[in-house]
């Protein structure tokens, strides 16, 4: 599969016409994570989104950046995009993620990002979709979370 | 020069520094070649060099080659070139003659001397140009205002063949072209003062009537000693300003006086904005007094981040940018962004491999170059540079967090040698560094911790003695309170020092409460004895038994 057709197949970028597949996969650079490395670490610098091309991960989230006890937040597969929030908002990783198996990914940086969503709008919206779902996602965990604090 | 002229050698300068980043953004997608090709330009000027002959650099057709030919560095086994030099001695380790020795600081032992040579300082400052123009670019409403950037003096002194030595900090500013200059708030001369105290008066007597958009310097603790000489001198400096005098300059040498003089003129104007503010907030502010303030720059990471935290107080979330791994030995990164404190490896500044942590003990470790770095792991980095340093150990650990097209991302992580040992522990200052932060915060202390420093102590058993200056006194319950909670955060970031604790190998820390001023007599102390202000740093771990041994211990806890 080529990065073009990755692209086309990936929930973010679908929307986007030919042109800007084209230009994005042009921009992108790709690389292979071996199987339990960890490849964002919550709360280091953060200048890159990564498309997962092949392979899955696992995102998890520490109380804070350095703390025990984290909580899987997420497993991605193919398609799915990580760490596009830190390019947002320039803050630090949210979270950690970890390569359950071989995984490749296309990368694509901060300025390159920024560029699209000014020139593809579709990317803006569908990334609020994405953002969305994320918060709802927290959000659920935190109240089962909040659930087991009860006590009976 | 007229307004035609100015905006010529503006756009000159600008052109400048965006050449230098489009070459690097270039690199970044082909970073094994840009590192092939840099490495080999270094080998190809100095191949007639006694070193170059020694280890064959004309025969360097790869980088393998180049491994095969040169043995890892240390300063010490580069010493003798480098004091050959300084005496004098032509075509050692580089082509070029050094301009100056660029003074690098260590805790201990005696000062290195970096050889900051023609094709050096270009490297250098080809780092510098990119991390400037990002900054242009990403703070622009900071750009119409001045820097404010802090330097250490750059000549300390002559080796005896009359080459300068001092900080390098200091010789790139005195080298930038006028133009760049006219944009810093701090004329060179202001590097030149030795005296701690004299040098933060005058830095603040120039800055309160300049309009900063940027402080630049590389340590944040530097930050925090200016807001606090702010309001020490408040009155002061608002009289002075008033008058268009800085009664410090008496106690400069006469020549030095003179030339800061005509910086000083009566602003009566600006002295009643100060006076309003002053009287309003019962504090200058720096937010206040400087309104376009638009960030800062200085060290994020390391030990730094317990000075980082401490900015919050004077500047809320005023973006700050880390001004990168970079030594007097050479630049590491290229921060890209404000959050964290890592930056793209300045693959066209010079070359770089790396040792992983986990493997230098072995009898032959591997080294990989930057395409081979595997994120998140903790690797040494080796540098080759147009300063004569070949393949050198600068022992400092480094870990890929991110990557910027096909260059890593990198962020300092410690240094190798602040790693003690009392019981096989093997306590990283970062760790004590985290231990430290992690005590104030849970039993919220907040900012009371100035400085401190873990010192090892044999004894039986052995244990950390923690020498602390705090901004305020701490009851006898909340300094035993402070021992337990750092004897857990300590366990807590090593598992090896929980398992010596619980086995009794290793004591509880003691605590030693000193005097208020004492570690920035300290300061004073170094930068006297040669380290450039700007470099200067407290170790939150040392090796040195010694240390702090004539510090004057209020209390002992623990």
């Amino acid at each position: 599969m080529t990065l073009e057709e990755a692209l086309a197949d990936a929930p973010l970028f679908a929307s986007l016409d030919r042109r800007h597949r084209e230009r994005l996969a042009r921009a992108m650079t790709t690389r292979t994570f071996e199987a339990d490395t960890t490849i964002l670490r919550q709360g280091s610098s953060a200048v890159t989104l990564y498309l997962i091309l092949d392979g899955q991960v696992e995102v998890r989230r520490a109380p804070e950046a350095g703390a025990g006890g984290t909580a899987v937040l997420a497993t991605l597969g193919p398609g799915d995009v990580f760490g596009e929030m830190a390019l947002l908002d320039d803050e630090a990783r949210s979270s950690s993620v970890t390569a359950r198996q071989p995984t490749t990914c296309a990368l694509l940086s901060r300025w390159e990002f920024q560029q699209e969503l000014h020139r593809a709008p579709d990317v803006a919206i569908t990334l609020l979709g994405v953002l969305s779902r994320r918060v709802r996602q927290l959000d659920e965990r935190l109240a089962q979370y909040e659930e087991r604090q009860v006590v009976p | 020069m007229n307004t035609v002229a100015s905006a010529a050698v503006a756009a000159g300068q600008l052109w400048r520094w965006f050449k230098d980043a489009r070459r690097f953004e270039a690199a970044s997608r082909d970073p094994e070649g840009a590192q092939s090709a840099k490495v080999l330009a270094i080998l190809r000027r100095n191949k007639d060099t006694e070193y170059g002959r020694a280890h064959g650099f004309g025969s360097v057709r790869s980088v393998a080659d180049f491994q095969r030919n040169a043995p890892i560095t240390t300063y010490e086994s580069l010493a003798p070139y480098i004091d050959r030099m300084a005496k004098g001695e032509h075509g050692l380790l580089t082509a070029d003659d050094p301009l100056m020795f660029a003074v690098t600081s260590g805790t201990t032992g005696k000062a290195k001397l970096i050889p900051v040579t023609p094709s050096y300082l270009s490297e250098y400052n080809h780092a510098v140009q990119i991390f400037m123009w990002r900054v242009v670019q990403d703070f622009t409403e900071g750009s119409s205002g001045q820097f404010l950037v802090t330097s250490s003096c750059d000549v300390e002194g002559y080796t005896a063949a009359g080459i300068p030595y001092g900080a390098l900090s200091g010789f790139i500013v005195k080298r930038q072209p006028a133009l760049v200059r006219s944009h810093f708030v701090l004329p060179y001369e202001i590097a030149l003062i030795k005296d701690v105290e004299l040098k933060y008066y005058l830095t603040l007597r120039l800055a309160v009537e300049a309009p900063v958009t940027l402080i630049s310097t590389l340590n944040p603790s530097s930050i925090l000693l200016l807001c606090e000489k702010l309001q020490t001198h408040a009155e002061r400096l608002i009289a002075e300003v008033r008058g268009g005098t800085a009664s410090a300059l008496g106690e400069l040498e006469p020549w030095l006086a003179k030339a800061l003089r005509p910086k000083l003129a009566p602003n009566p104007r600006r002295a009643d904005e100060l006076a309003a503010l002053f009287r309003e907030a019962g504090e200058l502010s720096p937010r206040q007094i400087w309104p376009k303030l638009a960030g800062l720059a200085c060290w994020k990471g390391g030990t730094m981040p317990l000075y980082f935290r401490q900015l919050g107080h004077w500047f809320g979330d005023l973006r700050t940018r880390d001004r990168g791994y970079m030594a007097s030995e050479g630049c590491g990164s290229i921060p890209l962004a404000n959050a964290g404190a890592a930056g793209a490896l300045a693959i066209t500044t010079h070359f770089y491999e790396f040792v992983p942590v986990d493997e230098r003990e072995r009898p032959d470790p591997p080294v990989v170059t930057c395409e081979q770095l595997q994120p998140n792991r903790d690797y040494y980095i080796l540098l080759t540079t147009s300063a004569g340093l070949y393949r050198y150990d600068i022992n400092d650990v480094i870990r890929v967090v991110d990557y910027y097209h096909d260059a890593p991302v990198i962020e300092f992580v410690r240094k190798g040698r602040g790693i003690t040992s009392l019981t096989g522990e093997k306590l990283a200052e970062q760790q004590v560094t985290a231990a430290m932060m992690g005590a104030v915060e849970s039993l919220g202390l907040g900012q009371i911790v100035r400085h401190f420093t873990a010192v090892p102590q044999f004894g039986s058993p052995p244990r950390y003695a923690v020498l602390l200056e705090t901004s305020d006194s701490l009851a006898p319950e909340q300094a035993e309170a402070l021992v337990a909670a750092l004897d857990r955060q300590l366990s807590d970031q090593n598992v090896e020092y929980e398992t010596k604790r619980e086995s009794q190998r290793l004591g509880s820390p003691i605590l030693r409460l000193v005097a208020p001023g004492t570690y920035e007599a300290y300061r004073q102390t170094r930068v006297t004895a040669g380290t450039p202000e700007a470099q200067f740093k407290v170790p939150h771990l040392t090796p040195d038994q010694d240390f702090g041994r004539d510090f004057k211990v209020l209390e002992e806890v623990g």
